[in-house]
């Protein structure tokens, strides 16, 4: 179930809400469970199992890995059974494909449906059990709180990834209150208003290029195609962890904070602290660290740095191409690492735009069909030439939400006082902005019908 | 965050996200259903061991067809897009001073046929030749005669009501290279009547086709039927000089349709009625190939010819032409449908 359609949002959310204040505090995380379940069931009405298994085997390990004394042992069990769950469903047809492609075998490449949400609900699990493991969490006792953790609906599919000590407060304890419900609602709204007002417009005009493919495309179409990807991916990104954390705090949930306006970046190693934060941070916290992080010599840090960055990249996709992109990234940084970053953070507004530009590129090579054909449209980005005609990009509707989305990415909450912001934050204004921006959201969706989420494949 | 606001987000929630679905199975008894998307709506799945798999995709497809206020909010959805952004949907172009022109890419593609990107290959236009050829060759060895008549797509007579983005209409198009092919290769008869089209537009102060639909009107089906009958030697009196004409009353068309903003041009077009045209009675018997576009040149070939039969090509089938035995033949095709020549049945002859 998506979060921008009418069945979630009339039938499942209006329920659900309903629900939660009926069955009362006591039952409110068996309900949710349950609601939660369901939801997935939706998606998955097979796999469901799988998430029920994962749920069952990292309860499981939780008490044993607390109880036993082979607690490295059990981890490394508990841990490797999670990976294997993901490697399969996610990357065995992948891994077959290029063990063909460099042995020159010919194995049979299965077709496996990817369940949707496996990365995410995997590495939550992984980061339950690593926590048990180091005593940061008590195991608990109760499997209810383990379940609700892995599987509640607002971040199952595509996050905010939560580390298990983060919420374990608030499972066991919450309050619901009318003003936590509407902070939570007005963020849901402006989530919304990301995703089907400008995610979904731009969606359009990227796929619009793309589809056309690299030959032939147009150096101006090319760029524009590029540029409308990367607003789309952050609108729809950032609108989905608006959604899911509004979401959380409208149950009583507050959850950590995904993205931090990216493309104001200066360097891409900020870039990195302000994209899908919770990603960075399990693998900071699950990777990078237990590998040694930076306390073992610039030799280690720099080689951990790369495998954090190929692992990134892989966890996207099973392809080659995001294998690319988060290597991609990963050279940048290490530049960055060797004296770039400090003449970056010394300028303004040219450091800002190379690492726009740096990441636009690389957004090119993540949403093309494969790697040669991303290959082929960055190149076109540089190749002076004609193609595609202008109109068969877009309309004054899609001007004019680029240009929304353009000031709205950073730059409009960066240029406008503090005060004025303040100001609109607390006016009733914004309350009214926002039943606008729910009315045309849901007037989009009837008019829409079919909205996926590129973070779907995760 | 002050208490009123509070208030305001719980009363935008309870309105915009519990309420529609009860509201609605009380009220949609109410609400007048037109489908405007000429396509079978989902139907409710029903839930069973076999059906379980599909059961969510199918319930989701029946609920977003079947939403509460589902034509309502689709309309303000177009509203806006079209006021705010004088923007179009995927089928629909918003062209200058309130002409809509058609955008569909799988119904015919007009905006291919105005940018010159629709050009029929060699074997498409050999296929066609020898098809048409086939007919004339047939209507011709029994002292008939056959002809294809085109009626020109909207935008190429009203180009300059189109958005600039889209230019002038190509010099060269399929309609222009099929004609040209027809001439060199073959000797059948080709009425395309753009020339008279261009100049009745010059003379006549209204306009030749809808402002809000796809079709011409009155007036154009008019000019259309002269040009035709000229070709078949009857004579019919020009628009405004001899064939007299009044408004007859208002409409809105189906491209306003297609916007779901029927209420907005409700009365954007005319509606004419050509009068005081002296009707010949001619004998010959007359059999078309027709589509859509044929509705306003109904009444004057009907006028002139008092045995006939038009066909719509969804019903069209050769043999029963043959059957008929007409004296002419002819096939109707707006621009945009020509390459389905490519697919003419001419089985029998």
């Amino acid at each position: 179930m998506v979060f921008s359609s009418a069945i979630f949002l009339w039938i499942f959310l209006s329920a659900v809400f309903a629900g939660n204040l009926l069955f009362g505090k006591r039952l409110s995380n068996l309900f949710l469970l349950t609601a939660s379940l369901f939801f997935y069931a939706w998606g998955e009405p097979v796999l469901v199992v799988l998430m029920i298994f994962s749920i069952i085997w990292n309860y499981l390990m939780g008490l044993m890995i607390e109880a036993a004394s082979h607690k490295k042992l059990l981890l490394f069990i508990g841990v490797a059974a999670d990976l294997l769950l993901l490697a399969y469903y996610k990357y065995a047809g992948f891994l077959l494909r290029s063990i063909n492609t460099l042995c020159g075998t010919a194995f049979e490449v299965p077709q496996i449906a990817l369940p949707i949400g496996i990365s995410f609900f995997t590495f939550q699990a992984i980061s339950y059990i690593a926590d048990v493991y180091r005593g940061k969490v008590k195991a608990s006792k109760d499997p209810l709180p383990v379940a609700l953790y892995i599987s509640f609906f607002p971040q199952l599919i595509a996050g905010p990834i939560v580390q298990y000590r983060d919420v374990e407060r608030q499972l066991r304890e919450r309050k619901l209150s009318a003003e936590g419900f509407a902070f939570g609602f007005r963020r849901f709204i402006y989530g919304l208003g990301k995703k089907v007002l400008i995610a979904n417009v731009l969606a359009k005009c990227a796929d619009a290029v793309f589809d056309h493919g690299a030959a032939g495309v147009g150096m101006l179409p090319a760029w524009i195609g590029a540029l409308a990807y990367t607003f789309q991916i952050y609108y729809d990104f950032s609108g989905y962890s608006d959604m899911a954390l509004g979401l959380g705090q409208m149950f009583g949930f507050t959850f950590s904070e995904n993205f931090n306006y990216p493309y104001l970046s200066k360097s891409i190693t900020e870039f990195w602290r302000r994209w899908h934060m919770t990603l960075g941070a399990w693998f900071r916290e699950y990777v990078y660290i237990p590998l040694g992080g930076n306390r073992k010599g610039k030799g280690r840090t720099v080689a951990n740095l790369w495998i954090v960055f190929f692992l990134t990249g892989l966890w996207h996709g099973a392809d080659l191409s995001f294998i690319l992109w988060g290597l991609y990234h990963g050279a940048l940084s290490f530049v960055e690492r060797l004296g770039l970053k400090k003449l970056l953070d010394k300028s303004r507004v040219l450091s800002r735009l190379l690492c726009f530009i740096a990441v636009c590129i690389g957004w090119v090579l993540f949403r093309a069909e494969n790697t040669a054909e991303g290959l082929k449209m960055i190149a076109a980005m540089f190749r002076p030439g004609t193609g595609m005609k202008l109109w068969e990009l877009g309309d004054t509707k899609t001007l004019v939400i680029a240009v929304c989305a353009v000031f709205g990415c950073g730059i409009m909450q960066a240029l406008v006082p503090s005060k004025v912001k303040k100001r609109y934050r607390e006016s009733v204004l914004e309350a009214l902005v926002c039943g606008a921006v729910l009315f045309f959201c849901l007037a989009a969706l009837a008019g829409a019908g079919y909205n996926p989420f590129i973070y779907f494949q995760f | 965050m002050s208490k009123f606001k509070q208030t305001i987000f719980i009363v935008l929630f309870v309105c915009g996200i519990v309420l529609p679905v009860p509201l609605w199975m009380v009220v949609a008894p109410f609400f007048e259903k037109e489908g405007t998307e000429n396509r079978t709506l989902a139907e409710k799945p029903v839930l069973s061991a076999e059906s379980y798999t599909e059961y969510a995709e199918e319930y989701e497809a029946y609920f977003n067809d079947h939403l509460p206020f589902r034509e309502e909010l689709i309309g303000v959805e177009s509203m806006t897009d079209f006021l705010l952004f004088k923007s179009s949907s995927d089928r629909v172009i918003a062209g200058k001073d309130g002409w809509l022109f058609y955008a569909a890419k799988n119904d015919g593609e007009p905006v291919k046929n105005y940018t010159g990107e629709d050009l029929l290959s060699k074997s498409q236009l050999k296929s066609i030749a020898e098809k048409l050829t086939k007919i004339d060759e047939y209507m011709k060895s029994r002292g008939g005669r056959f002809i294809l008549f085109i009626a020109p797509n909207k935008e190429r007579v009203y180009s300059e009501y189109m958005p600039d983005k889209y230019g002038t209409p190509a010099e060269k198009s399929a309609v222009t290279q099929l004609i040209d092919y027809l001439h060199e290769n073959t000797d059948v008869e080709v009425v395309y009547c753009l020339d008279e089209l261009m100049a009745a537009k010059e003379s006549c102060a209204d306009p030749l086709y809808y402002k809000t639909d796809t079709h011409w009107n009155q007036l154009g089906g008019y000019v259309g039927s002269r040009a035709l009958m000229s070709a078949l030697d009857v004579d019919l009196p020009g628009l405004g000089d001899g064939a007299e004409y009044e408004v007859t009353g208002q409409d809105g068309g189906d491209l306003a349709k297609y916007l779901h903003l029927e209420w907005m041009f409700a009365k954007a077009d005319n509606e004419y009625e050509v009068k005081a045209y002296a009707g010949v009675q001619d004998e010959r018997k007359i059999y078309l190939h027709v589509d859509s576009f044929y509705g306003a040149m109904l009444e004057y070939v009907n006028a002139c010819f008092e045995n006939r039969e038009a066909v719509h090509f969804r019903n069209f089938v050769m043999k029963d032409m043959l059957e008929y035995e007409p004296d002419i033949f002819i096939y109707e095709s707006v621009e945009r449908y020509l390459p389905q020549l490519v697919f003419l049945d001419t089985e029998g002859l």
